[in-house]
Protein backbone atom coordinates (compact mmCIF):
# COMPACT_ATOMS: atom_id res chain seq x y z
CA UNK A 1 0.00 0.00 0.00
CA UNK A 2 1.36 3.39 -1.02
CA UNK A 3 1.29 6.02 1.66
CA UNK A 4 1.99 9.70 1.13
CA UNK A 5 3.27 11.07 4.43
CA UNK A 6 1.67 14.47 4.27
CA UNK A 7 -1.48 13.40 2.46
CA UNK A 8 -2.29 10.21 4.37
CA UNK A 9 -0.62 10.59 7.77
CA UNK A 10 0.06 14.16 8.82
CA UNK A 11 -2.86 16.01 10.46
CA UNK A 12 -5.15 12.95 10.35
CA UNK A 13 -7.50 12.17 13.22
CA UNK A 14 -6.16 9.56 15.69
CA UNK A 15 -8.48 7.24 17.56
CA UNK A 16 -7.81 4.61 20.21
CA UNK A 17 -8.85 0.93 20.23
CA UNK A 18 -12.45 1.91 21.07
CA UNK A 19 -12.60 4.50 18.28
CA UNK A 20 -12.49 7.43 20.72
CA UNK A 21 -10.50 10.50 19.59
CA UNK A 22 -6.92 10.90 20.79
CA UNK A 23 -5.92 14.00 18.86
CA UNK A 24 -4.40 14.51 15.44
CA UNK A 25 -1.04 13.51 13.96
CA UNK A 26 0.88 16.69 14.74
CA UNK A 27 4.23 15.35 13.58
CA UNK A 28 5.94 12.30 12.08
CA UNK A 29 9.26 10.92 13.37
CA UNK A 30 11.57 9.00 11.05
CA UNK A 31 14.87 7.31 11.57
CA UNK A 32 17.74 7.09 9.14
CA UNK A 33 20.69 4.79 9.24
CA UNK A 34 23.49 4.11 6.81
CA UNK A 35 22.52 0.54 5.87
CA UNK A 36 18.71 0.71 5.85
CA UNK A 37 16.10 2.81 4.09
CA UNK A 38 14.45 5.61 6.14
CA UNK A 39 11.65 4.33 8.34
CA UNK A 40 8.73 5.92 10.19
CA UNK A 41 9.19 5.18 13.86
CA UNK A 42 6.66 7.37 15.67
CA UNK A 43 3.68 9.65 15.33
CA UNK A 44 4.00 12.76 17.46
CA UNK A 45 1.32 14.75 19.30
CA UNK A 46 1.52 17.87 21.37
CA UNK A 47 1.65 21.61 21.58
CA UNK A 48 5.44 21.72 21.16
CA UNK A 49 5.25 19.75 17.93
CA UNK A 50 2.55 22.09 16.67
CA UNK A 51 4.59 25.14 17.64
CA UNK A 52 7.60 23.84 15.70
CA UNK A 53 5.56 23.67 12.51
CA UNK A 54 4.90 27.41 12.49
CA UNK A 55 7.13 30.07 10.99
CA UNK A 56 8.93 32.46 13.33
CA UNK A 57 8.15 34.56 15.34
CA UNK A 58 5.07 32.45 16.18
CA UNK A 59 7.22 29.39 16.75
CA UNK A 60 9.43 30.95 19.44
CA UNK A 61 6.54 32.71 21.15
CA UNK A 62 4.41 29.57 21.34
CA UNK A 63 7.31 27.39 22.42
CA UNK A 64 8.14 29.83 25.23
CA UNK A 65 4.50 30.07 26.26
CA UNK A 66 4.19 26.29 26.26
CA UNK A 67 7.22 25.87 28.53
CA UNK A 68 5.90 28.49 30.95
CA UNK A 69 2.37 27.13 31.07
CA UNK A 70 3.03 23.45 31.50
CA UNK A 71 6.61 22.31 31.90
CA UNK A 72 5.45 18.69 32.12
CA UNK A 73 3.53 18.67 28.85
CA UNK A 74 6.32 20.39 26.95
CA UNK A 75 7.69 17.06 25.77
CA UNK A 76 5.74 15.80 22.76
CA UNK A 77 3.88 12.54 23.13
CA UNK A 78 5.04 9.75 20.81
CA UNK A 79 3.17 6.73 19.54
CA UNK A 80 5.17 3.84 18.05
CA UNK A 81 4.35 3.32 14.39
CA UNK A 82 3.88 -0.41 15.07
CA UNK A 83 0.74 0.41 17.03
CA UNK A 84 -1.10 1.67 13.95
CA UNK A 85 -3.87 -0.86 13.30
CA UNK A 86 -5.86 0.96 10.64
CA UNK A 87 -5.10 3.71 8.12
CA UNK A 88 -7.80 5.71 6.43
CA UNK A 89 -9.97 8.70 7.13
CA UNK A 90 -9.02 8.16 10.76
CA UNK A 91 -5.95 6.37 12.04
CA UNK A 92 -6.63 3.70 14.63
CA UNK A 93 -4.02 3.07 17.30
CA UNK A 94 -3.77 0.01 19.49
CA UNK A 95 -3.71 1.76 22.86
CA UNK A 96 -6.02 2.32 25.81
CA UNK A 97 -6.99 5.94 25.35
CA UNK A 98 -8.41 6.37 28.84
CA UNK A 99 -4.94 6.04 30.35
CA UNK A 100 -2.87 7.38 27.48
CA UNK A 101 -0.74 10.51 27.90
CA UNK A 102 -2.32 11.78 24.66
CA UNK A 103 -5.38 12.67 26.72
CA UNK A 104 -3.51 14.31 29.58
CA UNK A 105 -4.73 17.84 28.79
CA UNK A 106 -8.30 16.61 28.30
CA UNK A 107 -8.15 14.90 31.71
CA UNK A 108 -6.63 17.98 33.31
CA UNK A 109 -9.38 20.26 31.96
CA UNK A 110 -12.00 17.73 33.04
CA UNK A 111 -10.68 17.29 36.59
CA UNK A 112 -9.66 20.86 37.34
CA UNK A 113 -12.32 22.91 35.53
CA UNK A 114 -15.32 21.07 34.08
CA UNK A 115 -15.95 18.67 36.98
CA UNK A 116 -16.06 21.55 39.42
CA UNK A 117 -19.03 23.09 37.64
CA UNK A 118 -22.35 21.60 38.83
CA UNK A 119 -24.23 19.41 36.39
CA UNK A 120 -21.19 18.32 34.41
CA UNK B 1 -41.95 9.99 5.51
CA UNK B 2 -38.78 10.25 7.55
CA UNK B 3 -37.17 12.21 4.70
CA UNK B 4 -40.14 14.56 4.57
CA UNK B 5 -39.76 15.19 8.27
CA UNK B 6 -36.06 15.92 7.75
CA UNK B 7 -36.86 18.51 5.08
CA UNK B 8 -39.40 20.23 7.28
CA UNK B 9 -36.89 20.24 10.07
CA UNK B 10 -34.23 21.76 7.84
CA UNK B 11 -36.55 24.55 6.80
CA UNK B 12 -37.51 25.24 10.35
CA UNK B 13 -33.81 25.18 11.28
CA UNK B 14 -32.97 27.97 8.89
CA UNK B 15 -35.83 30.12 10.13
CA UNK B 16 -34.20 29.95 13.52
CA UNK B 17 -30.70 30.20 12.14
CA UNK B 18 -30.88 32.70 9.33
CA UNK B 19 -32.67 35.70 10.74
CA UNK B 20 -30.62 36.96 13.66
CA UNK B 21 -29.52 40.35 14.83
CA UNK B 22 -27.12 40.76 11.91
CA UNK B 23 -29.72 40.27 9.19
CA UNK B 24 -32.32 42.16 11.19
CA UNK B 25 -30.19 45.22 11.87
CA UNK B 26 -28.58 45.44 8.44
CA UNK B 27 -31.85 44.88 6.56
CA UNK B 28 -33.73 47.38 8.72
CA UNK B 29 -31.04 50.03 8.39
CA UNK B 30 -30.74 49.50 4.66
CA UNK B 31 -34.50 49.76 4.25
CA UNK B 32 -34.68 52.94 6.31
CA UNK B 33 -31.83 54.60 4.43
CA UNK B 34 -32.33 53.41 0.84
CA UNK B 35 -35.89 52.10 0.58
CA UNK B 36 -36.18 48.88 -1.43
CA UNK B 37 -32.95 49.54 -3.34
CA UNK B 38 -30.71 47.06 -1.46
CA UNK B 39 -32.96 44.01 -1.80
CA UNK B 40 -30.46 42.67 -4.34
CA UNK B 41 -27.81 42.31 -1.61
CA UNK B 42 -30.11 40.01 0.38
CA UNK B 43 -30.89 38.01 -2.78
CA UNK B 44 -27.19 37.58 -3.64
CA UNK B 45 -26.32 36.66 -0.05
CA UNK B 46 -29.12 34.11 0.11
CA UNK B 47 -28.17 32.49 -3.21
CA UNK B 48 -24.55 32.21 -2.04
CA UNK B 49 -25.61 30.77 1.31
CA UNK B 50 -27.84 28.16 -0.36
CA UNK B 51 -24.85 26.88 -2.35
CA UNK B 52 -22.52 26.93 0.66
CA UNK B 53 -24.89 25.23 3.09
CA UNK B 54 -25.65 22.56 0.49
CA UNK B 55 -21.89 22.01 0.09
CA UNK B 56 -21.18 21.70 3.80
CA UNK B 57 -24.00 19.16 4.16
CA UNK B 58 -22.73 17.23 1.12
CA UNK B 59 -19.17 17.22 2.48
CA UNK B 60 -20.39 15.80 5.81
CA UNK B 61 -22.71 13.24 4.21
CA UNK B 62 -20.13 11.87 1.74
CA UNK B 63 -16.84 12.15 3.62
CA UNK B 64 -18.26 11.73 7.17
CA UNK B 65 -15.94 14.61 8.00
CA UNK B 66 -16.88 17.96 9.38
CA UNK B 67 -15.79 21.12 7.62
CA UNK B 68 -13.23 22.00 10.31
CA UNK B 69 -11.74 18.50 10.36
CA UNK B 70 -11.54 18.31 6.57
CA UNK B 71 -9.82 21.73 6.43
CA UNK B 72 -7.02 20.62 8.72
CA UNK B 73 -6.79 17.28 6.91
CA UNK B 74 -6.47 18.82 3.50
CA UNK B 75 -4.45 21.97 4.12
CA UNK B 76 -2.41 21.03 7.16
CA UNK B 77 -2.08 22.63 10.54
CA UNK B 78 -0.22 25.89 9.78
CA UNK B 79 -2.73 26.94 7.14
CA UNK B 80 -5.67 25.79 9.25
CA UNK B 81 -4.66 28.29 11.95
CA UNK B 82 -5.57 31.22 9.67
CA UNK B 83 -9.32 30.50 9.40
CA UNK B 84 -9.28 29.20 12.98
CA UNK B 85 -7.98 32.46 14.44
CA UNK B 86 -9.94 34.72 12.08
CA UNK B 87 -13.23 32.88 12.61
CA UNK B 88 -12.82 32.69 16.39
CA UNK B 89 -12.18 36.42 16.76
CA UNK B 90 -15.02 37.25 14.42
CA UNK B 91 -17.31 34.85 16.27
CA UNK B 92 -16.61 36.73 19.52
CA UNK B 93 -17.75 39.98 17.91
CA UNK B 94 -20.83 38.36 16.40
CA UNK B 95 -21.56 36.68 19.73
CA UNK B 96 -21.45 40.11 21.37
CA UNK B 97 -23.92 41.51 18.86
CA UNK B 98 -26.32 38.56 19.24
CA UNK B 99 -26.16 38.87 23.02
CA UNK B 100 -26.73 42.59 22.57
CA UNK B 101 -29.90 41.67 20.67
CA UNK B 102 -31.08 39.39 23.47
CA UNK B 103 -30.37 42.11 26.04
CA UNK B 104 -32.19 44.74 24.01
CA UNK B 105 -35.23 42.48 23.69
CA UNK B 106 -35.29 41.98 27.47
CA UNK B 107 -34.83 45.71 27.99
CA UNK B 108 -37.79 46.45 25.72
CA UNK B 109 -40.03 44.16 27.73
CA UNK B 110 -38.81 44.97 31.24
CA UNK B 111 -37.40 48.49 31.00
CA UNK B 112 -34.22 47.42 32.80
CA UNK B 113 -31.23 48.74 30.88
CA UNK B 114 -29.39 46.30 28.79
CA UNK B 115 -25.79 45.72 29.89
CA UNK B 116 -27.29 44.21 33.04
CA UNK B 117 -28.95 41.52 30.97
CA UNK B 118 -25.67 40.31 29.41
CA UNK B 119 -24.71 37.87 32.20
CA UNK B 120 -28.31 36.60 32.37
CA UNK B 121 -28.54 35.96 28.63
CA UNK B 122 -25.10 34.37 28.43
CA UNK B 123 -25.83 32.17 31.46
CA UNK B 124 -29.15 30.99 30.03
CA UNK B 125 -27.48 30.04 26.73
CA UNK B 126 -24.66 28.30 28.57
CA UNK B 127 -27.09 26.33 30.74
CA UNK B 128 -28.95 25.10 27.68
CA UNK B 129 -25.70 23.92 26.06
CA UNK B 130 -24.44 22.42 29.32
CA UNK B 131 -27.58 20.38 30.03
CA UNK B 132 -29.21 20.07 26.59
CA UNK B 133 -28.54 17.81 23.61
CA UNK B 134 -27.97 18.76 19.98
CA UNK B 135 -31.56 18.02 19.04
CA UNK B 136 -32.90 20.16 21.91
CA UNK B 137 -30.78 23.08 20.67
CA UNK B 138 -31.72 22.50 17.03
CA UNK B 139 -35.46 21.98 17.46
CA UNK B 140 -35.92 24.46 20.29
CA UNK B 141 -34.22 27.31 18.45
CA UNK B 142 -36.10 26.49 15.27
CA UNK B 143 -39.60 26.13 16.68
CA UNK B 144 -39.41 29.27 18.76
CA UNK B 145 -37.75 30.99 15.80
CA UNK B 146 -41.02 30.65 13.89
CA UNK B 147 -42.14 33.85 15.61
CA UNK B 148 -39.92 35.76 13.13
CA UNK B 149 -42.59 35.06 10.47
CA UNK B 150 -44.30 38.09 11.99
CA UNK B 151 -42.12 40.23 9.68
CA UNK B 152 -43.57 38.54 6.59
CA UNK B 153 -47.10 39.13 7.87
CA UNK B 154 -46.25 42.77 8.57
CA UNK B 155 -44.79 43.22 5.08
CA UNK B 156 -48.00 41.86 3.49
CA UNK B 157 -50.22 44.06 5.63
CA UNK B 158 -48.40 47.14 4.35
CA UNK B 159 -49.36 46.25 0.74
CA UNK B 160 -45.97 47.14 -0.74
CA UNK B 161 -45.48 47.83 -4.45
CA UNK B 162 -44.29 44.34 -5.38
CA UNK B 163 -43.10 45.32 -8.88
CA UNK B 164 -40.80 47.90 -7.38
CA UNK B 165 -39.54 45.33 -4.88
CA UNK B 166 -38.91 42.84 -7.69
CA UNK B 167 -36.95 45.48 -9.63
CA UNK B 168 -34.75 46.08 -6.59
CA UNK B 169 -33.72 42.42 -6.68
CA UNK B 170 -31.32 43.47 -9.44
CA UNK B 171 -28.29 45.53 -8.36
CA UNK B 172 -28.41 49.25 -9.07
CA UNK B 173 -26.09 52.21 -8.46
CA UNK B 174 -26.78 54.43 -5.43
CA UNK B 175 -28.47 57.78 -5.99
CA UNK B 176 -27.07 59.35 -2.83
CA UNK B 177 -24.54 58.54 -0.04
CA UNK B 178 -22.61 56.12 -2.23
CA UNK B 179 -20.15 54.97 0.48
CA UNK B 180 -22.90 54.26 3.01
CA UNK B 181 -24.79 52.32 0.34
CA UNK B 182 -21.88 50.01 -0.39
CA UNK B 183 -21.10 49.60 3.31
CA UNK B 184 -24.70 48.47 3.90
CA UNK B 185 -24.45 46.16 0.90
CA UNK B 186 -21.38 44.40 2.30
CA UNK B 187 -22.90 44.28 5.80
CA UNK B 188 -25.96 42.54 4.37
CA UNK B 189 -23.79 40.08 2.45
CA UNK B 190 -21.73 39.38 5.58
CA UNK B 191 -24.88 38.95 7.66
CA UNK B 192 -26.39 36.50 5.16
CA UNK B 193 -23.26 34.45 4.41
CA UNK B 194 -22.38 33.62 8.01
CA UNK B 195 -19.42 31.21 7.93
CA UNK B 196 -20.22 29.92 11.42
CA UNK B 197 -23.46 28.49 10.02
CA UNK B 198 -21.40 26.18 7.77
CA UNK B 199 -19.35 24.73 10.63
CA UNK B 200 -22.57 24.29 12.60
CA UNK B 201 -24.44 22.64 9.75
CA UNK B 202 -21.68 20.18 8.84
CA UNK B 203 -21.11 19.20 12.47
CA UNK B 204 -24.87 18.73 12.85
CA UNK B 205 -24.94 16.47 9.79
CA UNK B 206 -22.14 14.33 11.25
CA UNK B 207 -23.83 14.36 14.67
CA UNK B 208 -27.04 13.17 12.96
CA UNK B 209 -25.01 10.46 11.07
CA UNK B 210 -25.87 11.46 7.50
CA UNK B 211 -24.62 9.33 4.59
CA UNK B 212 -24.62 9.50 0.79
CA UNK B 213 -28.36 8.83 0.55
CA UNK B 214 -28.94 12.15 2.30
CA UNK B 215 -27.38 14.16 -0.56
CA UNK B 216 -30.67 14.86 -2.43
CA UNK B 217 -32.55 15.67 0.77
CA UNK B 218 -29.73 17.98 1.79
CA UNK B 219 -30.11 19.84 -1.49
CA UNK B 220 -33.82 20.45 -0.93
CA UNK B 221 -33.30 21.41 2.70
CA UNK B 222 -30.59 23.94 1.91
CA UNK B 223 -32.55 25.52 -0.95
CA UNK B 224 -35.95 25.78 0.73
CA UNK B 225 -34.58 26.56 4.17
CA UNK B 226 -32.18 29.32 3.21
CA UNK B 227 -34.66 30.82 0.73
CA UNK B 228 -37.13 31.10 3.54
CA UNK B 229 -34.53 32.87 5.65
CA UNK B 230 -33.90 35.23 2.74
CA UNK B 231 -37.63 35.96 2.47
CA UNK B 232 -37.65 36.92 6.14
CA UNK B 233 -34.74 39.33 5.65
CA UNK B 234 -36.42 40.89 2.59
CA UNK B 235 -39.62 41.28 4.63
CA UNK B 236 -37.68 43.17 7.34
CA UNK B 237 -36.19 45.46 4.70
CA UNK B 238 -39.59 46.13 3.11
CA UNK B 239 -41.24 46.88 6.45
CA UNK B 240 -38.38 49.20 7.44
CA UNK B 241 -38.57 50.99 4.09
CA UNK B 242 -42.32 51.54 4.32
CA UNK B 243 -42.33 52.48 8.00
CA UNK B 244 -39.21 54.62 8.35
CA UNK B 245 -38.69 56.31 4.96
CA UNK B 246 -42.05 58.21 4.83
CA UNK B 247 -41.50 59.40 8.41
CA UNK B 248 -37.97 60.55 7.60
CA UNK B 249 -36.48 58.44 10.39
CA UNK B 250 -32.78 57.54 10.12
CA UNK B 251 -31.79 54.63 12.29
CA UNK B 252 -28.93 55.48 14.58
CA UNK B 253 -29.81 53.40 17.61
CA UNK B 254 -31.06 49.89 18.10
CA UNK B 255 -34.22 50.84 19.97
CA UNK B 256 -35.43 52.77 16.91
CA UNK B 257 -35.57 49.49 14.97
CA UNK B 258 -37.72 48.10 17.78
CA UNK B 259 -40.58 50.38 16.77
CA UNK B 260 -40.81 49.08 13.21
CA UNK B 261 -43.84 46.84 13.84
CA UNK B 262 -45.72 49.25 16.11
CA UNK B 263 -47.38 51.33 13.34
CA UNK B 264 -48.73 48.11 11.80
CA UNK B 265 -49.68 46.01 14.81
CA UNK B 266 -49.81 48.49 17.66
CA UNK B 267 -48.78 47.35 21.10
CA UNK B 268 -48.72 43.74 19.94
CA UNK B 269 -46.22 44.72 17.28
CA UNK B 270 -43.90 46.03 19.94
CA UNK B 271 -44.01 42.80 21.95
CA UNK B 272 -43.81 40.58 18.88
CA UNK B 273 -40.71 42.47 17.75
CA UNK B 274 -39.12 42.00 21.17
CA UNK B 275 -39.97 38.29 21.10
CA UNK B 276 -38.71 37.79 17.54
CA UNK B 277 -35.48 39.66 18.27
CA UNK B 278 -34.81 37.90 21.57
CA UNK B 279 -35.53 34.40 20.34
CA UNK B 280 -33.71 34.74 17.02
CA UNK B 281 -30.61 36.18 18.72
CA UNK B 282 -30.69 33.58 21.48
CA UNK B 283 -30.79 30.81 18.88
CA UNK B 284 -27.87 32.42 17.04
CA UNK B 285 -25.88 32.61 20.31
CA UNK B 286 -26.26 28.85 20.76
CA UNK B 287 -25.18 28.21 17.17
CA UNK B 288 -22.15 30.51 17.39
CA UNK B 289 -20.92 29.10 20.70
CA UNK B 290 -21.22 25.57 19.34
CA UNK B 291 -19.60 26.51 16.02
CA UNK B 292 -16.47 27.82 17.72
CA UNK B 293 -16.31 24.71 19.90
CA UNK B 294 -16.74 22.47 16.84
CA UNK B 295 -14.08 24.37 14.90
CA UNK B 296 -11.46 24.17 17.65
CA UNK B 297 -12.21 20.64 18.88
CA UNK B 298 -12.44 19.10 15.41
CA UNK B 299 -9.36 20.95 14.22
CA UNK B 300 -7.28 19.59 17.09
CA UNK B 301 -8.88 16.16 17.10
CA UNK B 302 -10.46 16.42 20.54
CA UNK B 303 -13.62 14.62 21.52
CA UNK B 304 -16.61 16.74 20.51
CA UNK B 305 -20.33 16.21 20.83
CA UNK B 306 -23.15 18.35 22.10
CA UNK B 307 -24.88 15.10 23.09
CA UNK B 308 -22.07 13.99 25.41
CA UNK B 309 -21.99 15.10 29.02
CA UNK B 310 -19.65 18.09 29.51
CA UNK B 311 -17.16 15.99 31.52
CA UNK B 312 -16.91 13.54 28.61
CA UNK B 313 -15.98 16.28 26.14
CA UNK B 314 -14.17 18.59 28.54
CA UNK B 315 -12.16 20.81 26.21
CA UNK B 316 -15.10 21.12 23.79
CA UNK B 317 -17.34 22.31 26.64
CA UNK B 318 -14.61 24.67 27.84
CA UNK B 319 -14.46 26.35 24.43
CA UNK B 320 -18.19 27.12 24.17
CA UNK B 321 -18.19 28.32 27.77
CA UNK B 322 -15.28 30.67 27.07
CA UNK B 323 -16.94 31.97 23.90
CA UNK B 324 -20.11 32.88 25.82
CA UNK B 325 -18.11 34.52 28.62
CA UNK B 326 -16.08 36.51 26.07
CA UNK B 327 -19.22 37.74 24.33
CA UNK B 328 -20.77 38.75 27.64
CA UNK B 329 -17.65 40.72 28.63
CA UNK B 330 -17.73 42.71 25.39
CA UNK B 331 -21.40 43.61 25.91
CA UNK B 332 -20.80 44.56 29.55
CA UNK B 333 -18.05 46.96 28.48
CA UNK B 334 -20.95 48.96 27.09
CA UNK B 335 -20.07 49.17 23.41
CA UNK B 336 -22.80 50.40 21.08
CA UNK B 337 -24.59 47.20 19.97
CA UNK B 338 -25.72 48.59 16.62
CA UNK B 339 -22.21 49.72 15.71
CA UNK B 340 -20.66 46.40 16.71
CA UNK B 341 -23.28 44.50 14.73
CA UNK B 342 -22.76 46.47 11.53
CA UNK B 343 -19.00 46.33 11.85
CA UNK B 344 -18.84 42.60 12.60
CA UNK B 345 -21.08 41.87 9.60
CA UNK B 346 -18.89 43.98 7.30
CA UNK B 347 -15.73 42.34 8.69
CA UNK B 348 -17.33 38.95 7.98
CA UNK B 349 -17.56 40.11 4.37
CA UNK B 350 -13.85 40.91 4.38
CA UNK B 351 -12.96 37.53 5.90
CA UNK B 352 -15.16 35.50 3.55
CA UNK B 353 -12.40 34.55 1.09
CA UNK B 354 -10.31 33.04 3.92
CA UNK B 355 -13.23 30.89 5.00
CA UNK B 356 -14.72 30.06 1.62
CA UNK B 357 -11.85 29.54 -0.87
CA UNK B 358 -10.30 26.56 0.99
CA UNK B 359 -13.82 25.17 1.37
CA UNK B 360 -14.33 25.35 -2.41
CA UNK B 361 -11.03 23.53 -2.98
CA UNK B 362 -12.25 20.75 -0.66
CA UNK B 363 -15.54 20.51 -2.53
CA UNK B 364 -13.64 19.96 -5.80
CA UNK B 365 -11.39 17.26 -4.34
CA UNK B 366 -12.67 13.76 -5.06
CA UNK B 367 -10.69 12.35 -2.14
CA UNK B 368 -13.23 14.08 0.11
CA UNK B 369 -16.49 14.14 -1.81
CA UNK B 370 -15.94 11.23 -4.24
CA UNK B 371 -18.16 11.60 -7.29
CA UNK B 372 -20.13 14.37 -5.58
CA UNK B 373 -17.70 17.17 -6.48
CA UNK B 374 -19.01 20.67 -7.23
CA UNK B 375 -20.30 21.57 -10.66
CA UNK B 376 -19.06 24.68 -12.46
CA UNK B 377 -22.22 26.62 -11.63
CA UNK B 378 -21.80 26.44 -7.87
CA UNK B 379 -18.06 27.18 -8.12
CA UNK B 380 -18.65 30.24 -10.28
CA UNK B 381 -21.58 31.64 -8.32
CA UNK B 382 -19.88 31.31 -4.95
CA UNK B 383 -16.57 32.75 -6.22
CA UNK B 384 -18.32 35.72 -7.80
CA UNK B 385 -20.40 36.62 -4.74
CA UNK B 386 -17.56 36.11 -2.27
CA UNK B 387 -15.29 38.16 -4.51
CA UNK B 388 -17.85 40.96 -4.65
CA UNK B 389 -18.28 40.93 -0.85
CA UNK B 390 -14.51 41.08 -0.38
CA UNK B 391 -14.01 44.00 -2.76
CA UNK B 392 -16.90 45.94 -1.21
CA UNK B 393 -15.56 45.26 2.28
CA UNK B 394 -12.03 46.36 1.50
CA UNK B 395 -13.26 49.57 -0.10
CA UNK B 396 -16.05 50.53 2.29
CA UNK B 397 -14.84 49.51 5.76
CA UNK B 398 -11.92 51.99 5.98
CA UNK B 399 -14.16 54.81 4.73
CA UNK B 400 -16.90 53.90 7.21
CA UNK B 401 -14.38 53.82 10.08
CA UNK B 402 -12.94 57.18 9.08
CA UNK B 403 -16.41 58.65 8.62
CA UNK B 404 -17.71 57.70 12.08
Amino acid sequence: MDIALVRDLLDKQLVDREGEPLGRVDGIVMSYSADAPPRITHLELGAQTLARRLPNPFRSILAWLGRRLSPRASEPYRIEAERIIQLGRVIKIDIDGARSAARETERWVRDHIISRIPGS
Amino acid sequence: MKKLLEITLGIVTSIGGFLEVGSLATSAQAGAAFGFQLIWAIVLGTVCLIFLVEMSGRLAAVSKQTLAGAMRDRFGYPFFLVPLVAMSLLALLVMASELGGVCLSLQLVTGISFPWWAPVGAFAAWLLLWKGTFSVVEKGASLFGLVTIVFVIAAFRLHPDWTRAAHAALPSMPRHEAMRYWFFAVSILGASIAPYLLYFYSAGAVEDKWNETDVPVNRITATLGMSFGGVLAVAVLIVAALVFVPRGIRIERFDQIALMLTPIMGRWGFYLFAAALGIACFGAMLEIALSVAYLVAQGFGWKWSEDARPRDAARFSLVYTATLVGGALIVMMGVDPLAITLMSMALTGAFLPIAIVPFLILMNDSRFVGQHTNGWISNTVVCAIVGLAFVLAVVSIPLEVMGS
